[in-house]
């Protein structure tokens, strides 16, 4: 490999894609002709630019399910499989609620276009205090005040006091030096931290966590990106429960 | 994807199968189903309904005629077809219906398959090498055009548009896809 294949190859792309100067087009062609390896590495890229031509739309293969449709294909499944099942399945299951939640679609306008536009969007669910005769369940979808982020939330709690918190999430932003915090936030401005959560470097999380407001005493969720230790933090995702 | 592990979905080990399977091809054909269909609900519906598919006609998966994700688009598509008639009766849904992106068509089956996978691909890269792309082969701007709109340095475009094009093709490989 010579320096002209290091030339060639680092503009290989944007020769590929048609998006060289002349010059370069052509300093990239008369070296293939003379260097094997290199236009073998050309052919290998070349197909691309007609593949993605079948695509249309960059973005549509960003567009991720939300959390609790996975629960709720589960949930189908077992039921539609056998009572057996079903009953095995009930048995672990405590978040009937989810799927009436998730079932509506997203208020957004969308076209299935333009990811960018879509406003962060999350969900969640609240499981009840153990002491209830029955589970008692809630859920929320969360938004986000930033158009860039992409988020799903999946949050679960139960326990006989307070709250415990199953959060999921999915596509925020990991940055580095900051956390999540999850807000459980009452009437005026009393609120509860949950705790902090980081994501990883492809954006989710799965998280327990535990805050010591009982269920009906907060109405909104809301999360946070903060420094740690920093009383506040941004708001990026926030939404009503659904008692 | 094994013919022995979908009928592995008739026994107690169902549930993990099922689980297996989404968390493998959900994304993608969610992905696919909102372009399809232009609306999260109603992709949320569809999802529900492949996998139910699946599970219900897994013995006439053949790996010797189809791959798996073929296998899947083409169930998908029906059930695309059958959402789409139901919802004829319904305005909201007939009007979906008539977007132009429609995977119900005539659109050949491979060039429908390929398009949802060189979509799941794409979602892969980095959103660096995703905007590269998106700027030079959507858009047609050259790589100095690029540069100059990003602020990122010419070099670092160079380069990125050729480590963006080779992600891309690794990553169709990874889904079993000679572009």
């Amino acid at each position: 490999v010579t320096a002209a294949c290091n030339t060639c190859r680092e503009l290989l792309g944007g020769y590929v894609l048609g998006a060289l100067d002349p010059a370069e087009a052509h300093e990239v062609r008369r070296h293939m002709e003379t260097c094997p390896e290199c236009a073998r590495e050309h052919d290998d890229l070349a197909p691309l630019p007609a593949a993605l031509d079948a695509v249309g739309n960059p973005d549509v293969g960003l567009e991720r399910p939300p959390a609790a449709l996975e629960e709720a294909v589960l949930d189908r499944f077992a039921r539609e499989k056998g009572p057996a099942a079903s009953r095995a399945r009930r048995a672990r299951r405590r978040r009937p609620r989810l799927r009436r939640v998730f079932a509506r679609p997203l208020p957004a306008a969308l076209g299935g276009v333009a990811i960018g536009a879509i406003a962060a969007s999350a969900v969640l669910a609240l499981t009840g205090s153990s002491s209830d005769p029955g589970p008692r369940e809630f859920g929320a979808r969360l938004t986000g005040s930033q158009a860039s982020t992409a988020a799903y939330a999946k949050l679960s709690a139960a326990g006989p006091a307070g709250t415990r918190v199953r959060l999921t999430v999915h596509g925020l932003p990991a940055v580095r030096g900051e956390v999540y915090e999850l807000w459980c936030v009452g009437e005026g401005r009393t609120r509860w931290s949950a705790g902090t959560f980081r994501v990883d470097g492809r954006g989710t999380a799965e998280v327990e966590l535990t805050t010591a407001a009982r269920l009906g005493e907060y109405h909104r969720l809301s999360v946070e990106r903060k420094r740690p230790g920093a009383a506040r933090g941004q708001r990026v995702l926030a939404g009503e429960i659904v008692y | 994807m094994s013919a022995a592990l979908l009928k592995t979905l008739q026994t107690d080990a169902g549930d993990e199968t099922m689980r297996t399977l989404y968390r493998e091809y959900a994304p993608e054909l969610y992905g696919f189903a909102v372009g399809s269909l232009g609306d999260r609900g109603m992709a949320e519906e569809l999802v529900q309904e492949v996998f139910t598919r699946v599970w219900r006609h897994a013995d006439s998966f053949d790996p010797e005629r189809a791959s798996f994700r073929t296998w899947l688009y083409g169930i998908a598509r029906n059930a695309i077809i059958d959402m789409k008639r139901r919802g004829a009766a319904r305005p909201a849904l007939a009007a979906q219906a008539a977007e132009p992106e429609d995977a119900s068509g005539d659109e050949p089956i491979e060039r429908a398959v390929l398009r949802w996978q060189v979509a799941a691909a794409l979602a892969r890269l980095t959103p660096e090498h995703r905007q590269v792309i998106r700027l030079a082969h959507f858009q047609g701007l050259t790589l100095r055009e690029i540069a100059e709109q990003t602020g990122v340095p010419l070099g670092t475009i160079k380069s990125r548009s050729s480590y963006a094009l080779r992600g891309l093709r690794l990553a169709l490989e990874e889904m079993g896809v000679e572009p």
